[in-house]
């Protein structure tokens, strides 16, 4: 039960690093255009 | 001034000079890889590289965008933080463990992962008392390695960004990863340990060796292959020690000489990291002149630290302590008080956070200045590769704000500094004060976060803002006196060292993409110059206003009222 959520932390992290990455990536493809 | 010594202030100031002398020659090492040309260790270790990029899949030389840099950089990092989790929680079904140590705590495992894989090495466990042989050397000293590598490889790539023009490509994440390891780390290391060795640090795989005291009491001294992790540890500006007390143990740092090499280890690869990056764009007064506005920066808050440190405690003295041994109070007298100011602000400075004294017994100056150094976003020399992507953000905003003054399109480099880039450097610098001030705040109010502080008062709230700057600069240091392994800190700071991270790396990396596209224009006759002493001078005076108008009431409520208090001789 405490690996579960300890993961599930390092889940949320990253799927909040990665979208992230892909909103600084708009930016730059909305610049681009 | 009362107490310092001229001798203590050689070895401050030489020490500065030594830095700068290191500067160059490991500068060029690193340039050489940062070329992709062949060092004298790939004649040896060629093979590997070869073999582990045939094992990946890896072709090195096809080139990266920033996105494709930046994710590959997040994943790895990810899985790293999975597999060293993993490890600590079954370490006690895991071979070379052998003390018999059960699995690491979740909370203790997740910070653990988290800090190792940030470069950060917070500890929020003693080393000698809970993680096996294997954890240590498969787990954190290869954590150790690669976080340092990544660290350097992120500096590389925007690097490549300011010299390169009209391309997409900043580089490849796993060629950089792995050459940087092999050719840089490894072979340094490798010597580096067997120095240590020599000096008297133990290099074993023996749980530990049990002595008979002079009073005849059995005492049990533990060993392990710490040579080897020391090597890295500050090579890598990682920090994170083998024994619980860190680098004041005397077998990590047996010596005033080991002292010394541990100190210029840590700011190595930083200082040669600005050689490099002028270098590579074409002028090295550039990286000398980014490693001038560190030096002064280091000095003014090493000579503040250390005149706090001598001057001692005014409550100490009115209870008959020798005003002249200053304050020794959590220093080792191996060392004395200005060799552990001096490392205090290297390691602080460095995001380094190996220590060899209890930053919380310093005086409270004495205590905000490493406390200071971090916040500054750890771009005094910095840690190894985030020292300098940290300082070329402030280069860009310096560089902005002069534009603004002399009214001119501002220029670095030969790139044109437009708004996508103040933008993304603003948002880069952005995440250290909210992760240190807004953890802070809620540890304050939460009764989770107040449990862990042992001190009442002013400096009770200095643990707290010293802990949470710490993680989000990667610092790693430990104030003592707080107890951090309940799971709202170990969590907590987990979450502020994954932010202060890689919430600083993308938009770096962004900045490397949007860059690299741009032409390079030389620079005019109404640039901005960046060579001289008015751009160190405005780039460490920017470094240090933005950081000061930033933390001033934190650094109010906690340093100032304790200096306050004391000076007053009030206790709590």
């Amino acid at each position: 039960m405490d690996d579960l959520f300890w993961l599930g932390a390092l889940l949320l992290l990253s799927a909040a690093a990665f979208l992230f990455l892909h909103l600084l990536g708009d930016d730059d493809e909305r610049r681009a255009a | 001034m009362q107490y310092t010594t001229p001798e203590r202030w050689i070895l401050i100031f030489g020490f500065i000079g030594l830095t700068a002398a290191m500067a160059k020659p490991f500068g060029a090492w690193m340039f050489a890889l940062y070329e992709g040309r062949a060092t004298f260790a790939a004649r040896t270790l060629g093979p590997v590289e070869r073999l582990v990029y045939k094992a990946g899949g890896i072709d090195p030389d096809r080139e990266q965008g920033w996105r494709g840099y930046a994710a590959a950089m997040l994943l790895f990092n990810i899985v790293g933080i999975v597999f060293l989790y993993a490890l600590q929680r079954l370490q006690g079904f895991l071979p070379l463990n052998p003390q018999g140590f059960d699995g690491v705590a979740a909370p203790v495992a997740f910070n653990t992962a988290v800090s190792f894989v940030t470069n950060t090495n917070w500890q929020s466990y003693g080393g000698e008392t809970t993680m096996s042989h294997l954890v240590q050397m498969l787990g954190l000293t290869v954590q150790n390695f690669v976080s340092a590598a990544t660290g350097i490889a992120v500096a590389f790539a925007l690097i490549r960004g300011f010299a390169r023009k009209e391309t997409n490509g900043i580089g490849n994440f796993w060629a950089d990863l792995v050459r940087i390891t092999l050719y840089l780390l490894l072979p340094i290391c490798l010597v580096y340990a067997l120095v240590l060795v020599a000096l008297g640090v133990p290099q074993t795989l023996a749980g530990s060796a049990v002595a008979t005291t002079l009073e005849g009491v059995q005492q049990t001294i533990a060993l392990g292959p710490v040579a080897s992790q020391e090597a890295i540890k500050m090579l890598g500006t990682n920090g994170g020690g083998f024994f619980n007390v860190n680098s004041a143990h005397p077998f990590e740092n047996p010596t005033n000489l080991t002292n010394l090499l541990q100190m210029l280890s840590i700011f190595a690869l930083g200082a040669g990291l600005t050689w490099t990056f002028g270098k590579a764009v074409g002028n090295p007064r550039q990286g000398w002149a980014i490693l001038a506005a560190m030096l002064i920066l280091f000095a003014a808050g090493t000579s503040i630290a250390y005149i706090a440190e001598a001057g001692g405690n005014p409550i100490h003295h009115a209870i008959g302590l020798d005003p002249a041994g200053g304050n020794m109070e959590g220093k080792e007298t191996r060392f004395g008080v200005a060799a552990s100011v001096l490392f205090a602000a290297v390691t602080t400075a460095a995001s380094c956070g190996a220590v060899n004294a209890m930053h919380d017994s310093f005086t409270a100056i004495g205590g905000f200045v490493p406390m200071f150094n971090m916040q500054l976003g750890e771009v005094i020399v910095g840690g190894v590769g985030a020292g300098l992507y940290g300082v070329l953000l402030y280069c860009i905003l310096a560089i902005f704000v002069a534009g603004l003054m002399v009214g001119r399109t501002p220029e670095y480099v030969g790139k044109k500094i437009e708004a996508r880039e103040v933008k993304l450097a603003v948002l880069a610098i952005a995440v250290l004060p909210l992760c240190m001030l807004g953890f802070t705040a809620l540890a304050s109010v939460l009764p989770q976060g107040l449990e862990g502080v042992q001190e009442a008062g002013p400096h009770g709230f200095s643990e707290m803002l010293y802990a949470y700057t710490s993680a989000a600069a990667n610092n790693g240091s430990g104030f003592g006196g707080l107890t951090a392994s309940n799971p709202f800190w170990a969590g907590t700071l987990g979450v502020a060292m994954f932010l202060g991270r890689f919430f600083i790396i993308l938009p770096v990396l962004a900045i490397a993409g949007s860059l690299a596209a741009k032409k390079t224009t030389p620079a005019g006759a109404g640039a901005f110059p960046t060579t001289g002493a008015l751009w160190v001078g405005l780039l460490a005076g920017l470094i240090l206003v933005l950081g000061g108008l930033t933390f001033l009431p934190g650094l109010a409520l906690g340093p100032a009222a304790d200096h306050l208090a004391m000076i007053h001789g009030q206790t709590f």
